[in-house]
């Protein structure tokens, strides 16, 4: 039972230096053209016990190194899938290639290196054990490699080929298991009696004697003697077994359907699920009982419950499962340990990933808890933007429509921090882990304070001088991307204090009923005097919180709708949104640049 | 089962089947011991068809490593190959070091010196020592050994320098090695066991690894090698199967111990199977080597039964004036030999004691036009013309030491020729401009580019030519069976299998073996001499002094009778091989002893018959 567990490459593709923390399960996302299939075979090329040779070419150097100078280089290190020993079996599997660390600790390290011979005019690779000196045992690590249980599925399900070509799937299962020679017999014999009794049919009994006189006449007079005469025989079934098997057509008859019919006459989401199926039944057919699996893209072509039953799968018939994906219904099913962001950075990709040790447990599992009750769609977000309440997060994509900033084509996240706890959130998006740059729009309550505290914690910005005045520090927050509403109170009160009082009675109205908000504020203010006395936007903004049952992320929508003329007018955007929304549009622009692979003026 | 029951005769069947507990064979020469070994380990395997535990089978020599590895692999399925180990003790101890030396702080890129190599390092330590005393080189080399192989020495030597000195001379050398960061021989196993002992987890992940060890010669292991297969043993999981004879102990000078059998046995509560076949020997020649054994005390008592019905087998005794006597008499009795149809000259051995006894039959294999080759000679390995290009491989291997090596060996080569023709710089040059590609040819490409053979034979050197030529057949070998990936394989090749090796090309020639003894251990011929059978020769003069019932030199000559297939001449001359006059062995009187016809009296010198 053993995993991957780091993997560093050099000059790989698109790999040109990273370093990739695995876990048991770990999901690898991703832009296009980010290194994620690169990785996945590299892996492949390497690991895979039915991979021939150790195949890297010269292709795969990266296209700005020198492939003299600068090898591929690759240090693939795995561990115990528990604890710090391996078991006994995978101890006598790789004696005497297994390292142990100062700390007691077990791994192997397989260390390959792939670089153009001058001499040799030849592209020579190879892959060798390491150990914790930093020496090279003796011997490849190539006949080893039949003990590391890896296998990849890769993006391209191809049903065709797997079913039906010498190199597929089908085929390979089949020369795995093999049949006995007598047995492979009987198969034949039946071929021929089923041939001829087609034959047979279509030319009726005496049409098929006839063909079958003349043909031998013919060979007699030109070939055959008379003495010894050869024979014919019209076999249904191919010479060479595994062609046989490639034969047997496989299939399916869905619920409700009427018959069966080929996998490759239905729909590429069962398709794609065959050659899944295919793949578990080789890795068993081998012998392999705890694999390493990785898979490109599970979701393709499958409808969201699908894809979770399926990456639930795939992780339940392995001991260690890697999958990229574009879809958030595969992130939402791990936990942010879990995740590792490849980032394209000019010509070469970055590994993002959090640390081990990074987060405490009680961050760990507010953030779990959150993409449990949410969304994971931050993981593939170029700017994250973190607020308080629900009216901030429906309102400002709105607002940013307004100001012509499509949220979602800008690879703007919103994320709702319950409670303001802004600092697991600041830490998983901070350079050390994920990289993701981030804008806090906070209330301006305690929260903020908790807020600067955290800044100040994970060394956003300097600890606080004499004063402990929050506005005081205003300008610096900002200027760090932490934003608080200019007056005391949440997303509600600064809308009313900036004067839309008039846009949210018409909207309560809508929501709540008419003439609700009048009767609410008489019938509390018999308890509650003041409230008679309140300004309109106080008496607003206590109905709004007095609400249960969750009417604000509407309520705030239609709002910001009304303001905006639904998202078409930017005349009325307050001023603080514009500010915030702005700064968005300009980290994310920046994160754009950085990747070097398009132009920021097209998305915005 | 099915593999035991064809192949194995019933004894030998009820000791291999037994796997879960531990045990000692005991049997005489020609018993199978071998066949059963690798039996037993394709029985293994195939009743655990799903483990992956290993199989480890330690060797006294590389050469029986070898033999086995090849008989084992004919025996199983090339999917399980990698479940067997077959190596002798030097190279197991060597596997681990260089996987796991650095948990013992050892650089665990060292280089193995060999013989040769070993003399030199000692000549670089005696350089460092103020008097100019000549001290043998070899004498301090077997006092290092035996210091490492945990014996007392008891030699002259001490005598000679003092204790101080030899501390002296042994921290040095030690010193030396370190910054050269090689290893001899002896410190192969002594590092192992430091390593098992040491470090838990190494002995643990061995333990695991080898859940059955077999252990083959077990009476050849010494103090040393006997620890080592106490580490390698783990009481609560691992079983220990080994195979021995009392009698072909013959290595007491190389640490071999007579204790061995019975701790072996204590330690691991061994149950002891005796095999009392002899499927080599014909009866005559089993009766004769039993009378002889016979004479020592304390062995175990296997009474021995020949199991070749084919031929009676012949011993003869002989008895010559000289040495030159002696000698055509052996080449006469080869050239009647192969009279006979399809008799080839290598299936004649002559077997000595000591190498001088080899020069009078030399010459007669000469003048009588019969091929000869000699087994187990160190002319080749010590040739300054075969050092020099061994010199340029290290060099190019990037061993540090390899330009000095190179330096020394051509100027003792310039010396042997008394010229100059080995230009130490110009050798250099030739080496260095070959270091740019790897090159599996080096050392041909070498020979070549320096001419050393046309050299040779322009100054008369035909024997060294020959050794030369000899030396680059080797390396063919070599070539032939390595999978070689670079200059540090295969300077290890040649380092560490050089005899082995040398023996297997010279094996190859339809010639005369001739060796000795101890170089015969675990070969057979159809057609055996013993000559010089001497008071004084064999037995040996040490052994008469020290122990006046010679054991081991009565076990040499039982090995030696039971190397022969069909025929066994024992003689001897009046004049012994170093010219003094001699008496006849011992030994004689007690084969003599043997029941009437099995031995047959030659004329020729003056015998008589016996009875």
């Amino acid at each position: 039972m053993l995993m991957i567990s780091r993997v560093s490459v050099k000059n790989f593709r698109v790999l040109k230096d990273v370093t990739i923390p695995l876990n048991k399960q770990t999901v690898i996302v991703g832009e296009n053209n980010s290194g994620k299939t690169a990785f996945f075979e590299l892996l492949e090329l390497i690991l895979s016990p039915t991979s021939r040779g150790l195949q890297i070419s010269e292709r795969d150097i990266h296209h700005d190194a020198d492939s003299q100078k600068d090898p591929i280089e690759v240090n693939i290190e795995l561990r115990p899938v528990s604890g710090d020993a391996f078991t006994e079996e995978t101890k006598q599997l790789f004696y005497p290639h297994v390292d142990i660390e100062p700390d007691g600790r077990e791994r192997l390290i397989i260390h390959v290196q792939a670089r153009y011979d001058p001499e040799e005019e030849a592209f020579r690779s190879s892959a060798r054990f390491m150990k914790s000196d930093g020496k090279f045992d003796e011997g490849g690590f190539l006949p080893f490699r039949k003990n590391v249980p890896f296998f990849m599925v890769d993006s391209v399900r191809d049903v065709r080929r797997e079913l039906y070509t010498r190199q597929g799937l089908w085929s390979r299962l089949a020369r795995t298991r093999g049949i006995e020679v007598e047995k492979m017999e009987e198969i034949r014999k039946l071929g021929e009696e089923v041939g001829e009794k087609l034959l047979t049919m279509m030319l009726g009994a005496e049409g098929f004697a006839e063909m079958v006189a003349d043909f031998t006449r013919f060979l007699k007079t030109v070939l055959w003697s008379d003495q010894q005469p050869g024979t014919f025989q019209f076999s249904l079934v191919p010479e060479e077994f595994d062609e046989f098997v490639r034969n047997v057509e496989l299939k399916l008859q869905n619920p409700g359907e009427t018959k069966p019919l080929p996998v490759l006459n239905h729909g590429v989401g069962l398709q794609s699920l065959t050659v899944f199926a295919l793949v578990l039944a080789h890795i068993k057919a081998l012998g392999y009982s705890s694999p390493i699996v990785a898979v490109e893209e599970p979701e393709a072509h499958l409808h969201p419950q699908a894809q979770r039953a399926l990456v639930r799968e795939v992780m339940r018939n392995s001991t260690q499962s890697l999958i990229s994906t574009h879809s958030t219904f595969v992130t939402d099913l791990v936990k942010p340990t879990q995740v590792v962001l490849l980032k394209r950075r000019g010509n070469r990709s970055e590994a993002r990933f959090v640390p081990e040790g990074y987060l405490d447990d009680s961050e760990e599992r507010a953030l779990s808890r959150y993409i449990r009750g949410t969304t994971s769609e931050f993981y593939f977000a170029k700017c994250v933007l973190l607020v308080e309440g629900d009216g901030d997060r429906s309102a400002l994509p709105i607002f940013g429509q307004a100001r012509g900033v499509d949220f979602d084509r800008m690879g703007i996240s919103v994320i709702q921090v319950h409670g303001g706890n802004f600092k697991p959130f600041m830490k998983l998006f901070a350079a050390a882990a994920l990289g993701i740059p981030w804008v806090v729009l906070c209330d301006n309550d305690r929260a903020i304070v908790d807020c600067l505290k955290h800044a100040v914690d994970l060394g956003i910005i300097p600890p606080p001088r004499e004063t402990t005045d929050i506005e005081v520090r205003r300008a610096e927050l900002e200027s760090r991307n932490v934003f608080f509403y200019p007056f005391k109170g949440d997303f509600e009160w600064y809308l009313l204090e900036s004067g839309f009082t008039a846009e949210y009675e018409q909207t309560i109205g809508e929501v709540h009923g008419t003439g609700v908000l009048d009767s609410w504020i008489a019938h509390t203010a018999r308890n509650q005097p003041d409230l008679a006395q309140a300004s309109r936007a106080q008496q607003i903004n206590l109905f709004i919180e007095s609400r249960q049952g969750g009417r604000k992320p509407e309520l705030a929508a239609a709002v910001a709708a009304l303001i905006t003329e639904n998202g078409t007018v930017p005349g009325r955007i307050p001023n603080y949104f514009i500010q915030v929304i702005d700064r968005l549009v300009s980290l994310a622009k920046q994160e754009i640049l950085r990747t070097g692979s398009g132009n920021p003026e097209n998305q915005s | 089962m099915e593999i035991l029951k064809t192949n194995l005769d019933e004894a030998q069947r009820e000791a291999a089947a037994v796997l879960d507990s531990n045990e000692l064979v005991l049997a005489g020469p020609g018993s199978g011991k071998t066949h059963m070994l690798t039996h037993r380990v394709g029985f293994l395997l195939r009743t655990h068809p799903k483990e992956c535990f290993r199989v480890l089978c330690l060797t006294f020599t590389v050469e029986a490593a070898k033999e086995m590895r090849r008989r084992v692999r004919e025996l199983i399925p090339r999917t399980v190959s990698h479940r067997v180990v077959v190596m002798n003790f030097h190279q197991f101890s060597l596997e681990l070091l260089r996987h796991y030396g650095h948990l013992i702080e050892l650089n665990r890129e060292f280089e193995v010196l060999g013989e040769a190599d070993r003399a030199e390092l000692v000549e670089d330590v005696l350089a460092t020592l103020p008097s100019g005393r000549r001290i043998n080189i070899y004498s301090v080399i077997d006092f290092i050994s035996k210091r490492k192989g945990r014996r007392e020495y008891r030699g002259d030597l001490l005598r000679d320098l003092g204790a101080a000195s030899l501390q002296q001379i042994f921290s040095e050398y030690e010193r030396l090695k370190s910054e050269r960061n090689v290893l001899d021989f002896d410190d192969l196993i002594l590092k192992a066991v430091e390593l098992l002992e040491q470090v838990d987890w190494v002995r643990d992940l061995v333990r695991r690894t080898f859940a059955h060890i077999q252990v083959d010669e077990l009476q050849d292991t010494s103090l040393l090698q006997l620890t080592l297969v106490q580490l390698l043993y783990d009481p609560e999981r691992s079983h220990v199967f080994a195979v021995a004879d009392d009698d072909q102990m013959v290595y007491e000078w190389r640490d071999a111990r007579p204790e061995t059998l019975l701790e072996y046995e204590t330690t691991f509560e061994a149950d002891v199977v005796i095999l009392r076949y002899n499927y080599r020997c014909p009866k005559n020649i089993v009766a004769v080597a039993n009378c002889v054994i016979a004479n020592n005390p304390g062995r175990r008592e296997k009474i021995v039964t020949s199991k070749r019905e084919d031929v009676p087998g012949r011993v003869t005794l002989s008895h010559w004036n000289s040495q030159e006597d002696q000698a055509s008499f052996i080449a006469t009795q080869i050239l009647s030999y192969q009279g006979a149809d399809d008799a080839l000259y290598r299936n004649c051995a002559a077997l000595v004691r000591y190498r001088q006894s080899l020069l009078a039959i030399q010459s007669a294999l000469e003048e009588y036009g019969i091929p000869f080759v000699e087994i187990g000679s160190k002319d080749i390995e010590d040739s300054p013309f075969v050092r020099i290009l061994m010199g340029c491989l290290r060099l190019v291997a990037g061993q540090p030491y390899g330009q000095e090596a190179t330096r020394r060996a051509c100027g003792k080569a310039n010396q042997l020729l008394e010229s100059d023709v080995f230009q130490v710089k110009q050798v250099l040059i030739s080496a260095k401009g070959m270091v740019q590609q790897y090159d599996r040819n080096l050392i041909h490409a070498l020979a070549k580019e320096l001419n050393v053979i046309e050299v040779l034979e322009s100054y008369g050197h035909d024997a060294d030519a020959l050794r030369m030529r000899r030396f680059l057949d080797i390396v063919d070998l070599a070539k032939s069976e390595s999978n070689w990936q670079d200059y540090p394989a295969m300077l290890r090749t040649l380092t560490f299998e050089f005899n082995s090796l040398q023996v297997r090309v010279n094996m190859q020639y339809d010639a005369v073996r001739l060796m000795t003894v101890h170089a015969a251990k675990g070969l057979q011929f159809p057609m055996v001499f013993i000559p010089d059978l001497s008071d004084g020769t064999f037995p040996n003069l040490r052994s008469r002094a020290r122990r006046p019932n010679m054991p081991e030199e009565r076990r040499v000559l039982f090995v030696a009778i039971t190397r022969a297939q069909e025929e066994a001449h024992l003689s001897w001359a009046d004049i012994g091989p170093y010219g003094y006059p001699a008496d006849a062995s011992p030994f004689i009187d007690e084969a003599l002893q043997v029941d009437n016809g099995c031995i047959e009296w030659l004329s020729g010198g003056e015998g008589e018959h016996n009875g």
